[in-house]
């Protein structure tokens, strides 16, 4: 049963329930065998095209994907223009946990777990700004904005032998950035950003490196709560133009989006996808729009701003016929570059939003939402761009409300004691072995696996069997 | 309307009448009533053709920063009249799959206050309960939030041309906001 609001009740339980079970415990604790028993089947199914429901709704699995996905995966946590002046600050998660993402007295950009070593309070309170230091209001702990312990009540009294080197913030190993996106990795081992982004590190730089200054937000993010499995919002993002023109429909029935087959997966749909097996991928198409305007759907002059020649022939060559329906760079960073008319006599506008979801258990997560600009673009077309995503996306964009409702079935599937008795997996088929008009293209001159068609499930498999390995490595 | 809900219009508040102030709480009565029975239709004639309707977001900001919990830079929602008419529109598509079925609202308007007024609008203020539920769950989301509207008077009535919508949520409760506030 999927209803626009439900579904809370059984959510609460669920969250209970991984309180109160702890990985030590995964031997019997959970119906269908242990976790890794369980994650050794998922090989067999993915091959057949199929992904057992139990995925969407354990909490075990939840709390697994926590410490083996979250706490290892580079993840996206701010923008640099968000934060362009020592000391500037905003919050941010990685998973549950919360983090001052700060540009340092020094320029360097930081992730500072946001918790107290003395007692585990909250050092910095307000979502955003600029301070010299973060002081604990229960005992008065304080700390640089580099994170260093700065100093405590009485030190001379209190603190004479304390080893203050010791007893900065905690802070996440690794932070570094990529056209002005800020990301961060718990890992202490984590590859480098350019090695753990692959073949997609080009492609963002024909995404966000078509003008010299880039992009920038275009206001605060947008944060709202969805009860639903993170992954679902991962795999949509990296290839589902399958659902658009169903789901979607309204958008072509307003006309906020005419020919809603346009965005689909069908003939007359995008033009293909392109994955990686790290599990990253996107959905192109060749234009939404007709001349005058650009491939990437930006009018003329925006498209005046672009300075194509920073980028290598092959990208240029990438620019004049593809642009990025949309991205997900594993585990839960997406983008979405499409026209939108917030009215229908208004015309198209396009528009790119980038998003993370992150996870608060196996049915529920909270998007953060960015729209931007380009720095080269006038106000009035960031301006215009900016309402034009806030009416298609977003907990407000009539769009995305519909998707918000189909997401709650696969968690209430996953935790289902029937559908766990009767083994039900869900179907990745589309496009395997022949099943569909979609093939790999042996002539992609670009990085990455490309399809023929979006008619497939290919880079949803390839997302899956990421996951798999990273929940299998301890 | 200023940042604290003070008037710019040039009666004060104590100069106002009883029957404009009972009118202002029957509009907006009214216009819950509306979108609780789902008549959007009827709704959309309570707005004015020019109406600016915006969802600021809100920031969790210090003691001493609240000024800047809503500081203008960003929002959930920047609507017109050919927007919403586009938003009501979707409602009669068929399609809108977040809203059928339909969730069951009721809102609470309390609060309300006159705070000023110039002969052709007049500012008003609100407070909002919404409560919302579907399907077959016990489980429901309350969306909260304080208004600030101009109504215009016209020849038919007053009309809406103006709401700033302040909700007491920093992370909104519901997936998706498929409805009117």
């Amino acid at each position: 049963m999927v209803t626009a609001v439900g579904g809370r009740c059984e959510q609460i339980e669920v969250r209970r329930m991984t309180v109160s079970v702890s990985l030590d415990q995964r031997g019997g604790a959970t119906p269908g065998g242990g976790i890794d028993e369980f994650l050794a089947t998922i090989e067999t199914d993915l091959r057949q095209g199929t992904l057992p429901v139990r995925v969407f709704g354990d909490p075990e699995i939840y709390q697994l994907e926590l410490e083996r996905i979250f706490a290892k995966c580079w993840i996206f946590v701010a923008l640099e223009a968000e934060i362009p002046e020592p000391g500037d600050y905003v919050l941010r998660y990685i998973g549950r946990d919360q983090f001052i993402i700060v540009r340092d007295r020094d320029g360097v950009v930081r992730a500072l777990f946001n918790k107290c070593r003395h007692r585990g309070s909250q050092v910095c309170r307000s979502e955003r700004g600029t301070a010299t230091h973060f002081t604990c209001p229960y005992h008065a702990w304080s700390y640089k904005n580099t994170g260093e312990w700065s100093g405590a009540p009485y030190r001379t009294k209190a603190y004479k032998e304390l080893a203050a080197a010791e007893w900065g913030l905690a802070s996440a190993p690794h932070v570094d950035s990529v056209h002005g996106l800020i990301f961060a990795s718990l890992d202490a081992a984590a590859p480098t950003l350019d090695e753990y982004l692959g073949g997609m590190r080009w492609y963002l730089d024909a995404i966000f490196g078509l003008t010299p200054t880039g992009m920038k937000p275009i206001g605060r993010p947008q944060r709202w709560k969805v009860q639903a499995n993170w992954k679902s919002n991962s795999e949509q993002h990296m290839a589902d133009a399958y659902h658009v023109p169903f789901l979607h429909h309204s958008a072509e029935d307003v006309g906020m989006f005419p020919g809603i087959e346009r965005g689909g997966a069908g003939p007359e749909g995008v033009s293909r996808h392109v994955f990686f097996d790290e599990g990253h991928g996107m959905i192109l198409n060749q234009g939404y729009l007709p001349a005058p305007w650009h491939t990437t759907g930006y009018p003329p002059d925006v498209a005046a701003t672009f300075e194509l020649d920073r980028l290598s022939p092959e990208q240029r060559t990438w620019v004049e016929q593809y642009s990025a329906t949309t991205f997900m760079i594993f585990p839960n960073l997406g983008l979405v570059r499409v026209p939108s008319s917030p009215h229908p006599q208004a015309p198209p506008s396009v528009f790119t939003y980038l998003r993370t979801w992150q996870p608060l258990g196996p049915n529920e997560y909270v998007n953060s939402n960015w729209t931007l600009g380009w720095k080269s673009a006038s106000d009035q077309f960031n301006d215009e761009a900016y309402v034009a995503a806030l009416s298609m996306h977003g907990p407000t964009g009539i769009l995305e409300s519909d998707d918000t409702v189909v997401f709650q079935g696969a968690p209430n599937a996953g935790a289902s004691v029937f559908a766990r008795k009767q083994g039900l997996k869900f179907n990745y088929q589309l496009g395997l072995n022949g099943m569909s008009d979609y093939e790999l293209d042996p002539t992609w001159p670009f990085p990455g696996h490309a399809s023929t068609t979006a008619l497939g499930e290919a880079p949803q498999r390839a997302f899956y069997h990421r996951w798999l390995e990273e929940m299998r490595r301890p | 309307l200023t940042a604290n809900l003070t008037s710019n219009l040039e009666s004060p508040a104590g100069d106002l009448s009883l029957e404009l102030q009972s009118r202002c709480a029957r509009f907006l009565h009214r216009e819950a009533r509306y979108l609780d029975h789902r008549q959007f239709n009827d709704w959309l004639s309570l707005l004015a053709e020019d109406l600016l309707y915006e969802m600021p977001i809100r920031l969790t900001m210090q003691a001493g920063a609240e000024d800047r919990e809503f500081d203008g830079n960003g929002f959930h929602m920047k609507e017109t009249y050919e927007s919403m008419k586009m938003r009501v529109h979707r409602m009669y598509s068929g399609h809108a799959y977040a809203e059928d079925p339909p969730s069951r609202t009721q809102r609470i308007v309390a609060n309300i206050d006159v705070l000023g007024h110039d002969g052709a609008e007049t500012e008003v203020v609100s407070n909002f309960l919404c409560y919302r539920s579907a399907g077959d769950d016990t489980a429901h989301d309350l969306i909260a939030g304080e208004r600030a509207d101009v109504l215009r008077e016209t020849a038919s009535g007053l009309r809406l041309a103006r709401r700033v919508v302040r909700l007491a949520h920093t992370t909104l409760v519901p997936p998706n906001m498929a409805l009117f506030l």
